[in-house]
């Protein structure tokens, strides 16, 4: 029979935490809670041969006000009252709820020590894009509407959800520090988007200034080069950040269908050719 | 370069080709629905004087750059430019002379044989025969598609401008003339159409000449 590998648990301070000795010592209610919502705590208990204190949890009664301050004398630990309004079981059992939902996705660790940056729906996305301390923003949910408003923003989608921007900037994405990843991008967002990708340039071509070309060097004199130079300056001026689109038909047609009520008729194709 | 698709490359066609048409048709007055009749476009006299072959073979990697060497220039050995002891007197007679003579880019023949022999070409072809053109026409439509090439490709942007300004110079273009020329190359490029009553406005009265037919 295969032996049974015995994981350890992680708190704040303290990692890999194998005995009850250090778990009291390093004992952090939030994240016994967490453990004991995704049933690893019992599983960590048992383990070890603390099966009756895995029974004094499971018959608590998670519905009661005292549910945290009973945790918390199991484990010798002191409820810290004026403090525990920041951990409520409700809240933790929420989170793990959403760790769950959103390891059926990915199981990166960084996206799941941050599941409160996780928008599962647009009132959340609204949320948490108004945070400043939110640079990041993970996308789990079928359809959102993100705005220009929020700079230095990243979304990365989880479930390759569809986003559309509620307004079209005007500069770019990029311009405006917001980046997109893993997600699938509709409507005007076509245009903002292949202007992130390939960013719009003030300059975009630069040379290095007028010299009379070799097939004309042994006819122009130097104020007909003078002259010249001038009508090279014309050029730049006129051309110097001009970008060539040979698609600048098919993509205004894009826009006419994208604005008008055909929209939905051609929703599909639209959707491919996003 | 990224891949470039037939689709993408037939419609860039079909711009250049009306454009041509709009800018010197052999039979100005024909529609261009009719041109299976037996109309054609002037073929530029020569191509531009790129002097390094390499620079040139370069560019022409460039599917769109080529294809407008194949529609509006010269095919044959011109495509390298005059010979360079030919440059002046060939820049001279096209700024002084009223009129150019130029080959004609025609689609077909009138007549059934013609026809077929449209359908199968892979390319406009040339006549033998030379047709006087107003020798405005060809210093526009030099100019013009040396412009347009420099949009189309950085390097020869970055390499090309001089020779396209120092060429524009010798034509006897102004400064007005080059501000019009560089906004009608992205009006086109824009996915518009040149026509007598387009809302371009032009400083100089060569351009409306050349563009609107003014």
């Amino acid at each position: 029979m295969a032996r049974k590998i015995r994981f350890g648990l992680n708190m704040p301070e303290k990692q890999n935490i194998r005995t009850m000795e250090e778990l009291k010592q390093y004992f952090d209610l939030k994240a016994v809670l967490e453990y004991y919502f995704n049933n690893k705590l019992t599983e960590w208990l048992n383990d070890r041969g603390y099966a009756s204190i895995a029974e004094q949890l499971n018959a608590l009664d998670r519905d009661k006000d005292d549910f945290e301050e009973n945790v918390c004398k199991i484990f010798g630990a002191q409820y810290k009252a004026e403090s525990a309004g920041a951990v409520t079981a409700e809240d933790v059992e929420a989170l793990v709820d959403r760790k769950e939902e959103i390891r059926k996705y990915t199981d990166d660790v960084n996206i799941l020590e941050n599941a409160g940056n996780v928008a599962f729906n647009q009132a959340e996305l609204n949320a948490l894009v108004k945070d400043d301390s939110s640079k990041t923003v993970y996308l789990l949910g079928k359809e959102f509407t993100l705005t220009a408003k929020y700079k230095n923003k990243t979304y990365v989608g989880l479930n390759n959800s569809t986003v559309k921007f509620a307004e079209v900037p005007e500069v770019t994405l990029e311009e405006l520090g917001i980046k997109l990843t893993g997600v699938k991008i509709l409507g005007d967002t076509i245009k903002v988007a292949k202007e992130a990708v390939k960013p719009k340039a003030k300059k975009r071509r630069i040379s290095s200034g007028y010299k009379v070309s070799a097939a004309f060097d042994f006819l122009l004199n130097d104020e007909q080069r003078a002259q010249s130079e001038k009508l090279f300056n014309c050029i730049e001026e006129g051309l110097g950040s001009y970008e060539f689109n040979p698609d600048i038909k098919s993509d205004k047609l894009l826009n006419v269908i994208e604005n008008s009520d055909l929209k939905g008729y051609f929703k599909n194709y639209l959707d491919r050719m996003a | 370069m990224e891949n470039v698709s037939e689709v993408k490359l037939a419609k860039f066609e079909t711009m250049l080709k009306e454009t041509c048409y709009w800018f010197y048709a052999k039979k100005p007055n024909m529609s261009i629905e009719n041109t299976i009749l037996g109309n054609g476009y002037a073929a530029m006299p020569f191509c531009l004087p790129i002097l390094d072959d390499s620079k040139l073979d370069n560019y022409l990697n460039n599917p769109y750059i080529k294809q407008v060497y194949d529609v509006c220039f010269l095919s044959n050995s011109e495509i390298r430019g005059p010979q360079v002891n030919k440059l002046g007197q060939t820049m001279m007679n096209l700024r002084k002379s009223q009129f150019c003579a130029c080959q004609i880019f025609y689609e077909a023949n009138s007549g059934i044989l013609g026809l077929m022999q449209a359908l199968l070409a892979d390319k406009p072809r040339v006549s033998e025969e030379k047709v006087d053109f107003d020798s405005y026409k060809i210093r526009g439509g030099m100019i013009f598609w040396a412009l347009l090439i420099a949009t189309i490709d950085e390097s020869f942007y970055n390499n090309e401008i001089n020779m396209i300004s120092d060429l524009a110079y010798m034509l006897g273009f102004t400064e007005d003339m080059m501000s019009d020329w560089v906004a009608a190359v992205k009006y086109l490029l824009d996915g518009n159409r040149f026509s007598e009553t387009m809302p371009l406005e032009f400083k100089t009265p060569e351009a409306n000449k050349f563009f609107k037919h003014k």
